[in-house]
């Protein structure tokens, strides 16, 4: 085998070296014409809503927050208000008016556009465009219009909690309130239960079952009360926070910055040609071994049947002093030569005649 | 065509080898092998078939391209050089893509297809070449279906009268592969000789070839232009 792939290399190596050279010249090629890239990045601290606490949405509740945001940031990325709203005070806003425009921001967001989350609550922006202006303009464009649509659903979100829990407050009131009636009509009705109560206190009067059941009765209203009025205490906290723009689940750590210098160079100087070289020398070996491996023809007497009769071996007999005639039948002329075969002519000596 | 403006042909062999020999180019050629050690290399591969009195053998491949007529002319030229009292000819039966008559610079016709359509007398196809006593059968005239004339009795009997002959026929085949008339006239020589190109032949059609040609006396496989492109110091390392 290994005599087969020698032989198809050294036959075919330029065909098979030529992808090692071509490939990583064609890349450096297009490293050094396109135009260097600025970078910008945000870093945003996201947390889950406080009202998701009380949801039973088993889903969310164990994903990371940052998860969460992330998935529905880059389903926002996918909607055409929103990159349009991204892009409606940047540079790119030119293209949102001209036809293809829309494709061409579809295929720029999905291609300069990075988003990842770094830990359970870190989530990163990442820009890159020719212009350094840009790419700090779409980050903070993105910030802002995720950071308004968080807002405005967190607000949505704990309104609907308020008015949720609003009602249950006031529900569990009203059960409070039966239940503590129900109690006084009970005590009213049987003075000695109201007489035990004042002189052996609440044990002794829980003795009597009707007593106790009212009782248990009023204690868990006042927890339901009290579990109503926290929730909506705290959708009251979280809506208040978002209308005074202070998002506690919504904090930006790193405001947007660009680089100084483009990024990515050094990937692109160094890393770029290095993959086309390993992806060249992939394709030479891909060609190398194709060759060898569809090569069915016979090359030496190994590939003979064993038990071959070898009369003899004829090297190949293409003397340099008749190769440059032309046709391919030279060395046949050349071995009946002897006997009157005709040379072939040189080109001058073709012409001349 | 001659000063006197007639066709070599029509005035026989000999005044086509006349021509030849007047040719100026030719005369300042030097008749020696062009090809160093290509005259050892065939004494060699002749030795090897014990070439006798009434010797014939054919030169077979399984493909085009293998190198049969490069083999019959080099056979038949060193028998002819070495062994002067014997005589030679080449029998060019490969009437599908003929070569002989263009090498040697004769008129392509008349020759064997000819003399199988009993157009011409076999004696007047026989063309001399520059060695006394090696003669050359061309393939002829280019014919519609040369399969038909190669299966006729008459080639059965061109080839035993050819064998009464000369000393040593040398049968130029077509592709084994390629035409299965080449079994037939295999089975009308004494023995075969098998050319396999390398690089050329496929493993595949050669097998095959030489189960077409069972019913002859294949002698054994000639292995032609033998080379190598890896570099010699590479192919001592690998102890290719």
């Amino acid at each position: 085998m290994i005599e087969k792939v020698l032989e198809a290399f050294f036959r075919h190596a330029v065909l098979i070296v030529l992808p090692i050279v071509v490939i990583p010249f064609v890349v450096v090629a297009w490293v050094f014409s396109t135009p260097p890239q600025y970078e910008a990045q945000a870093g945003v601290w996201v947390e889950r809503p406080a009202y998701l606490n009380y949801s039973g949405d088993e889903l969310t509740r164990y994903l990371p927050p940052a998860k969460v945001q992330l998935d529905r940031l880059s389903e926002l990325m996918r909607t055409r208000s929103f990159t349009t709203d991204v892009v409606k005070d940047s540079p790119l806003a030119e293209y949102l008016q001209m036809p293809g425009g829309e494709a061409f921001l579809d295929q720029t967001f999905a291609r300069d556009f990075d988003l990842f989350q770094n830990g359970d609550h870190l989530l990163v922006i990442r820009f890159r465009s020719e212009d350094s202006a840009t790419a700090l303009t779409l980050v903070n464009a993105i910030v802002e219009q995720f950071r308004d649509r968080a807002s405005e659903d967190r607000r949505a979100q704990a309104q609907l909690a308020i008015s949720f829990y609003q009602g249950r407050l006031t529900d569990a009131d009203g059960t409070l309130a039966t239940a503590r009636t129900a109690l006084a009509k009970y005590l009213d009705a049987n003075p000695s239960v109201a007489a035990a109560l004042a002189k052996n206190g609440l044990d002794y009067a829980r003795l009597d079952p009707g007593f106790a059941d009212l009782q248990r009765r009023v204690e868990s209203a006042l927890r339901n009360d009290d579990d109503a009025r926290g929730a909506l205490s705290s959708a009251q906290f979280d809506y208040a926070s978002n209308v005074q723009g202070d998002a506690l689940g919504f904090r930006i750590i790193d405001a947007a910055g660009v680089s100084a210098t483009p990024s990515r160079q050094l990937k692109k100087a160094l890393i770029y040609p290095l993959a086309a070289l390993m992806g060249g020398i992939a394709l030479s070996a891909g060609l190398l071994m194709l060759f060898a491996l569809s090569d069915h023809s016979v090359r030496s007497l190994a590939d003979l049947a064993p038990d071959s009769v070898i009369l003899g071996i004829v090297p190949s007999m293409r003397p340099a002093s008749l190769a440059r005639r032309a046709g391919p039948d030279v060395t046949r002329r050349g071995v009946g030569f002897i006997a009157g075969a005709t040379l072939p002519l040189k080109p001058t000596e073709r012409k001349a005649s | 065509m001659s000063d006197a403006g007639i066709p070599s042909v029509a005035r026989g062999p000999l005044a086509a080898l006349a021509d030849l020999r007047a040719r100026p180019d030719r005369q300042q050629q030097k008749r020696s092998w062009p090809i160093p050690g290509a005259d050892e290399l065939f004494r060699s591969l002749y030795t090897g078939f014990e070439v006798g009195s009434g010797t014939s053998l054919a030169v077979c491949s399984a493909v085009n391209g293998e190198g049969k007529s490069t083999m019959c002319t080099g056979l038949a030229v060193a028998i002819a050089q070495d062994l002067p009292d014997r005589r030679v000819v080449i029998v060019e039966t490969d009437l599908w893509r003929p070569v002989l008559a263009k090498d040697f610079g004769l008129a392509p016709a008349p020759g064997l297809a000819d003399c199988l359509l009993d157009r011409q007398p076999l004696a007047s196809t026989l063309r001399a070449t520059e060695l006394d006593n090696l003669s050359l059968l061309v393939a002829g005239s280019m014919v519609p279906s040369p399969q038909r004339l190669l299966r006729s009795a008459r080639m059965a009997d061109v080839m035993h009268t050819l064998r009464s002959t000369y000393d040593v026929v040398i049968v130029d085949t077509a592709a084994v592969m390629v035409h299965s008339e080449v079994a037939l006239i295999a089975r009308m020589v004494e023995e075969v000789v098998f050319v396999v190109r390398t690089g050329v032949t496929p493993a595949r059609e050669l097998d095959a070839a030489l189960g077409r040609l069972r019913d002859a006396n294949v002698k054994g496989i000639v292995l032609n232009d033998v080379r190598s492109s890896v570099p010699r110091v590479l192919r001592r390392l690998a102890r290719l």
